[in-house]
This record gives structure tokens, C-alpha cells and sequence, in this order.
């Protein structure tokens, strides 16, 4: 004849004791009802008591079968996703087609302004600086670091054995390598327009090169004298050469001590930084109308003559 | 009416140096001496006569019986100048290719070698003339570099020649 | 500009050398041909397969005396330029292995088969620029469209020599009698027919072969002659023009660029123009200061911007 509140006692003790296991067994069972139970054939004074509660095994996540390859990437950002090499090749064409409509721009508007000073017989100069800066043309001074760059890995490429090696072996290696940031010229081609332009290569495609070219004087090989230049010498910028029946000639800079050990007597003379040996090369246009990419790899051979000019 | 329309040949005679000449030792001091070896005079023995007899000769030879018809027997000259060794023939329009192949494969008439060289092809004797006082110009200003007395004599003669262009007489072809 | 590729060299043999007489024939040849209009001729060293070529010394595998005579003729006809060619008369392909050694030294390589199996090795293997035949003995094969249309594309030029029918008396005093000469000039007739037929006129050169000056024909006039013969109007001029220019710049380009694509030097409006001196060994002849040139000046001061 236990009293209510005995009972009651006894019951509160009970609670108060199983909280604990009360909240670990609701991580695997829903009911209350059949966690009662449980603790009941555990705690219970009579009935059976079960030494141990018997929590349900969780299944953790079934690992996907790797395979032995696979590699655990720790960084994001070092995979070069397909979509972000398509979002460059998609950026770096909306930019020189911009570029080259700015230039259109520019030209348009310096032709607009010689007509104006023709029409009213006086001669203001063209505030071409603010122009350019305004319309982002391209200077060609940006690009010189790429040519020096270019300059040296030439040098090594060519001359890395320390003497200057004979033509044979010189052409072959040439004609695998990677020509952006050269210095070229347009010697012939079939349109004469493009006769004279010389520029850095910023992008090597596969049909054409972009040149930046210099501005004014420094623009065309006979410019260097001339006092007045056309408007898109004055503006500068991309140009896009078609490699199709052109010529393009470039030279290579011989590194010091390579001039310095062949003992010609003129160059103990004036081995000063004044004037620097190098050796000229000649590209043939149509037979280079490859990416660089897949030059590299290319066994060249003889053709037909006819589309070279 | 229907013309029936000619083609008038200019040609010309050279005479390369051949092997045992003294010349050939000259030949090739200088550009006006060689031209001037090249262009020199033709021999007597050379004259209308003896040259449509090579022509038909030559065009028998290498195109035979049915080139001599068509060809050969229409061939006649109108204008030859032993001092310039230049000439006019006239043929057919539609064989007139034949008798140019026929005239680069003689080599040698009454016993003179040479090389005759066909410069211009007309329908008139007169465009002819003019073109070859132009050419004849042309050369007197690439000779006189050099000043010799043989000069002085092809000059004498190239004058002659245009004089002599005025006395032929225009061809009535209504054969 | 005309060119004529193929003035022959008096011997045809390493042994022998020309004697005075001879290059007197030769240097008269050249001029009287120059005087026609022909301004680039090409000398033309031929030998059979047999002859052994010396390979080991480097200065003798061209015996053509080019310096002596550009030295001659040059200075008084200015607008000449001479070149030389080697061609090798073959009717067994096994022979042909050192042809590697020596396609730097001619400025043209010509082949002269002699049977179907040459022509088929011409055609495909070898690296040369130009193909000529016998033209005064009947060609024991038969020319098919295939073959010759396959060595057009690959850039193979056919060469009609013309020196056999123009010759005349002179040419012929060691042949024999009159039959004997129309029998050539028939054979030449044939044989040139059924070469324009297989080319379909194109990729034709023509050239003199003239041994002395006599044998030297006006280019339009031989052109003329071989129309009557079947060769197409439209591509006649260019069978002494262009197509001879274009087997000359392969020849050249084989020379002076690694296969066609980069050319060494890059001095001359042409590639035709020997600008290499031949003093100085190879790479070092293409070598001059940056001062020389405008890009060059460029890129000095690009440098000194740097510095």
C-alpha cells in the first residue's frame, strides 16, 4: 500500500534518471510509446531487466565505389572547368572585337575632324591622347614586357648550347614554337594593303595573328621620317593579319656571350649595349595556318608552291 | 561582205655566234655587243626568194602534205630589209600558227645559221610598221650605251628602214 | 620575266672539266638566250645513275663553276640571274638513296626516269621539283592522267625540252642521216602530245636545252608551236613563266627553309635572290646588327625602354 505520492516520488526519480537515455533513443526510434518500453525492460523493478538498451544501428551513407585513380581535388578553384575555358575563349574574342569597332570609332572621328578643319581652312590639332584613353585602344609600349619575354625564350631555345648551331638544326624548332609576343613584319602578300604592318602578336589563332601595332612614326617601316600619318596610324591597336599567301619576318636577338665567344674582332671592338646581333627569319603564312597546339606535334611536309604568295 | 582576213607576221633574223667565229670570243663583252652581233645585216643570198622557199620547205617538213596545203601555199612576203634583217609575211588567219611553228624550226638558210624570231602578228601591214619603229627605237636606245662604228651603221640603216615602210603597198585582199 | 631551266653544262661527268672553247659556247648560249628575254636560267649539270657522286667533300658535289661565270656575265647584263640544277637520269630506284646529301647544294633537283617504275617512284617518294623524259626516243610507257595529275598536286613539274626538234644539222651531225633525224623529230612530236594530253597543259615547263646559241627559240614562238600540238591557250604563257618560277622557288625554298614553312633570312624582297654570303659558314651568314634594319631599331629601343 505504497502511497500516491511515494509512487509518485518514485515515478519522478525515474523520469528525472532517464532523460539522457530518453534523448538518445529518440534519435532512433519515433514513438514514445516503444521508447517507454524499452527503458521499462531496462529500469523496471520487476518484469525482465534487460542489462543493456539496444539502440538501432543507423546506417550511415553508402560510399560510391571510387576508383583506384580517382583523385581527391582539396581546392576548387584549381580545375580549369570546361565552361570557364569556353567563358575565356568567349571574353578574349568580345574584347578584340571591341577594341577593333573602338578603333573604327576613333578613325571616324579623326576623319570627321580633317574634314571640319578642311572645311573651315584652319588646322587644330586632333586631342588624340584623351581619344585614346577614352576609347581604351591598346598602346603598343603595354605589350614590350611580352616581347622581351619572348626575346628569351627564344634565346633559349635557340641558342641554349652556348655556340650558334647551324640553320638545320635552327628551322625545325622554329617551326613548332609559339610566336605570341614576337615582333613580326609584313613583308609581301597577296594584299597589298597589309605590306608594311608590323606589330606584337597578342593572339596566335589559327587563321591569322593580332598584332598590336605601334602608332605614327614607329607604325610602318618608311614611317620613321614622315611628319603627318593617317588616321589609323595615329590610332594604333589590334590589327588582325590573315596568315593566308602573306610572308612575315621577324629576328631573333642573339644573347651576349654567345657573339661575344664566336671571337669575330669586330665585336671585341663594340661589344657595348649599343647595338645587338641577331638573325632573321622568314614565316611562311600559308603553311603555319595550324594552332599552336597542334604545330607542336606536326610532321611538316613539301607542297605545291603555288598558295605560298 | 565577208573579207577575207590575213595575219601579217613581223619577224626577225639573228645570228647567234657559232663556235669557230672570232666574234664569238666579243660576244658577250657587253650587252650592245652582243645585241649588235645578234641584229647584224643579212647576207645577200637571203632575200624574198630564197625565204619562202625555206618557209614551204620547213612547213613541209614538219607538218607535210596536209600543212603545205593549207598553210604553204598561202604564205607570201610582203616586206623583207637585209640591213635590218627584218620582215613581214603575210598568211592565212586560220594558219598562221602553223607558219609561226614552221618559222622557229629553221635553223638555217643557204647555208647561214640563224634564228628567226617572230615579234608580232597583226591583221594590218601598218599596225606592223609602227610596231616595229617603236621596237627598232627601243633597241637603238639600249645600243647606244656603246659607241662604235657598227652602231653608227645600224642607226644609218634603221632610218632607211622607216622610209622604205612608206613605199609598201597596201595589200588588196579581196582574193 | 621568262626562265629558262635548263642550259646544259659541257660535261657530264665529275672527271671532266670544261675546257675554254667550251665555256666560251656557254657563256654565248647564256647571253643570246638573256637577249631573247630569258632573265633566270638555270645550268644544268646531268649524270646517270651510276656515277658516283662525292659525297664526302661537300665542295665538289657541285662542279659547276657558277661563281666564275656570275662573276663573267652579271656585272654587263644586269638584269641575269643564274642558278643551278642537277638532274638524274634513273632506271633503278634502289639507287637513288643518297639524294638527301645532296639537295643542298643544286638549287633545282630534276629526275629523268627512264621506265614506268622511275616515273611511279618520281611521283610519290622523292622530294625533287621537276620531271623530264627522253624526248627524242620513244617513251617506253605509257603516260596516264593518275600519275602525272597526283605529281601536279604535289607540285611536280613535267619538262618539255625543245632542243631535240630545233636542232638542225648541227645538232644532229653525230645521229647519222636524214631518217634517223625525222624519226627524233616524229618521236618529239608524239611524245609531247601525249604528255600535254596527261597533264591536261598544266604544270608544263618548257625549256631550251640548247648546248649553243644556235639552238635558242623566242619562248612565244615555241609556245605557238606547241599549240598547234594541243597545249590549252589559256595555260600556254604560263608554261614559261610561272610554272618554271614556281619549280625554281620550290628548289630554293627546299635551300633556305625547313619544309616550306620557315625560310632563313629575312633580308631579300625575293626568295630567289642568293643573299647568303658563302664565306661565312651557314647560320653565321644570316647574322647582322639590330641597327641594320627598321624592326630592328624597333626592338632597340623597345630594350633600352626596358633597361
Amino acid at each position: 500500500m505504497s502511497s500516491p505520492l511515494s509512487f509518485h516520488n518514485q515515478h519522478n526519480s525515474m523520469e528525472k534518471r532517464n532523460i539522457l537515455e530518453k534523448h538518445l533513443l529518440s534519435r532512433c526510434y519515433d514513438s514514445e510509446s516503444i521508447i517507454e518500453q524499452l527503458l521499462d525492460t531496462r529500469y523496471s523493478h520487476g518484469g525482465d531487466q534487460k542489462p543493456v538498451i539496444v539502440f538501432k544501428k543507423t546506417f550511415p551513407e553508402k560510399e560510391k565505389q571510387k576508383s583506384i585513380l580517382h583523385r581527391e581535388i582539396s581546392d576548387k578553384s584549381q580545375t580549369i572547368t570546361k565552361s570557364r575555358k569556353h567563358n575565356a575563349r568567349l571574353q578574349l574574342r568580345n574584347y578584340i572585337k571591341q577594341t577593333t569597332s573602338n578603333q573604327k570609332k576613333l578613325v571616324h572621328k579623326i576623319q570627321k575632324h580633317n574634314r571640319e578643319c578642311i572645311a573651315k581652312s584652319q588646322q587644330i590639332p586632333f586631342p588624340i591622347e584623351a581619344m585614346l584613353k577614352r576609347y581604351r585602344i591598346p598602346r603598343y609600349e603595354d605589350f614590350n614586357n611580352l616581347s622581351h619575354l619572348w626575346q628569351s625564350y627564344m634565346g633559349d631555345l635557340l641558342f641554349s648550347n652556348g655556340t650558334i648551331p647551324t640553320m638545320s638544326v635552327l628551322l625545325p624548332k622554329l617551326s613548332s614554337a609559339d610566336y605570341t609576343g614576337c615582333l613580326l613584319t609584313v613583308t609581301q602578300s597577296r594584299n597589298t594593303n597589309m605590306v608594311g604592318t608590323r606589330g606584337i602578336v597578342v593572339v596566335d589563332a589559327q587563321f591569322s595573328f593580332i598584332l598590336c601595332v605601334p602608332r605614327s612614326e614607329l607604325s610602318k617601316e618608311w614611317n620613321e621620317s614622315k611628319e603627318s600619318f593617317t588616321p589609323s596610324e595615329m590610332v594604333g591597336g589590334f590589327r588582325m593579319v590573315p596568315k593566308k599567301g602573306t610572308l612575315f619576318s621577324f629576328d631573333v636577338i642573339v644573347p651576349k656571350k654567345i657573339s661575344i665567344e664566336e671571337g669575330n674582332e669586330n665585336n671585341a671592338a663594340d661589344s657595348d649595349d649599343h647595338d645587338d646581333e641577331c638573325v632573321g627569319f622568314t614565316l611562311i603564312g600559308s603553311r603555319f595556318e595550324f594552332r599552336a597546339v597542334d604545330r607542336a606535334g606536326k610532321k611538316f611536309k613539301s607542297h605545291t608552291v603555288d598558295d605560298i604568295l | 561582205m565577208v573579207r577575207l582576213k590575213q595575219r601579217y607576221i613581223l619577224f626577225d633574223i639573228l645570228y647567234p655566234p657559232s663556235v669557230e667565229s672570232s666574234e664569238s670570243a666579243e660576244f658577250s663583252v657587253s650587252e650592245s655587243s652582243a645585241l649588235l652581233t645578234l641584229h647584224q645585216t643579212s647576207p645577200a643570198s637571203i632575200n624574198h626568194r630564197t625565204l619562202v622557199h625555206a618557209i614551204r620547205k620547213s612547213i613541209q617538213e614538219h607538218y607535210g602534205d596536209f600543212g603545205a596545203g593549207s598553210a604553204g601555199l598561202s604564205v607570201s612576203i610582203k616586206y623583207f630589209s637585209n640591213k635590218t634583217s627584218t620582215g613581214i609575211i603575210r598568211c592565212g588567219r586560220s594558219t598562221f600558227h602553223t607558219v609561226i611553228g614552221a618559222l622557229s624550226l629553221i635553223d638555217s638558210i643557204e647555208g647561214n645559221q640563224l634564228i628567226i624570231r617572230c615579234i608580232h602578228v597583226s591583221g594590218t601591214i601598218k599596225k606592223c610598221e609602227e610596231y616595229s619603229i617603236r621596237r627598232s627605237r627601243d633597241l637603238m636606245r639600249l645600243i647606244s650605251k656603246d659607241t662604235t662604228r657598227k652602231k653608227e651603221e645600224y642607226v644609218n640603216s634603221l632610218d632607211l628602214q622607216a622610209d622604205e615602210f612608206e613605199t609598201v603597198e597596201p595589200d588588196l585582199d579581196m582574193d | 620575266m621568262l626562265c629558262d631551266l635548263n642550259v646544259p653544262w659541257p660535261c657530264s661527268t665529275y672527271n671532266t672539266q670544261p675546257t675554254q672553247q667550251q665555256l666560251e659556247v656557254l657563256k654565248n648560249t647564256i647571253v643570246t638566250l638573256y637577249s631573247l628575254g630569258y632573265t633566270h636560267q638555270a645550268i644544268n649539270f646531268s649524270i646517270n645513275e651510276n656515277v658516283r657522286i662525292p659525297v664526302g667533300t661537300p665542295d665538289l658535289i657541285n662542279p659547276i663553276n657558277i661563281a666564275y661565270l656570275k662573276s663573267e656575265l652579271v656585272p654587263r647584263f644586269p638584269k641575269l640571274k643564274l642558278f643551278t640544277r642537277l638532274t638524274i637520269i634513273v632506271s633503278d630506284p634502289s639507287k637513288l638513296q643518297g639524294l638527301a646529301k645532296i639537295q643542298n647544294h643544286f638549287d633545282v633537283l630534276a629526275v629523268q626516269p627512264v621506265n614506268e617504275k622511275a616515273l611511279q617512284l618520281c611521283t610519290t617518294n622523292l622530294d625533287i621539283d621537276l620531271v623530264s623524259f627522253n624526248l627524242g626516243s620513244k617513251l617506253p610507257f605509257f603516260l596516264k592522267h593518275k600519275t602525272i595529275g597526283s605529281a601536279i598536286d604535289k607540285g611536280i613539274k613535267f619538262e618539255v625540252c625543245y632542243s631535240t626538234v630545233v636542232s638542225g644539222s648541227i645538232g644532229y651531225a653525230n645521229v647519222g642521216d636524214s631518217t634517223n633525224v625525222q624519226l627524233i623529230k616524229k618521236n618529239f612530236f608524239n611524245n609531247v602530245l601525249q604528255l600535254i594530253r596527261a597533264s591536261r597543259s598544266k604544270g608544263i615547263v618548257v625549256s631550251s636545252g640548247a648546248v649553243q646559241p644556235l639552238q635558242a627559240r623566242n619562248g612565244e614562238d615555241i609556245l605557238t608551236l606547241l599549240k598547234t600540238l594541243g597545249l590549252d591557250n589559256s595555260r600556254a604563257k604560263s608554261c614559261i613563266t610561272l610554272n618554271a618560277e614556281r619549280a625554281l622557288i620550290s628548289g630554293r625554298l627546299r635551300i633556305k627553309s625547313y619544309k616550306q614553312t620557315v625560310i632563313a633570312g629575312n633580308d631579300s624582297d625575293e626568295v630567289l635572290v642568293e643573299k647568303k654570303d658563302p664565306s661565312k659558314p651557314d647560320t653565321l651568314a644570316y647574322k647582322k646588327r639590330l641597327g641594320d634594319s627598321s624592326s630592328g631599331r624597333l626592338l632597340k629601343k623597345q630594350k633600352r625602354s626596358k633597361d
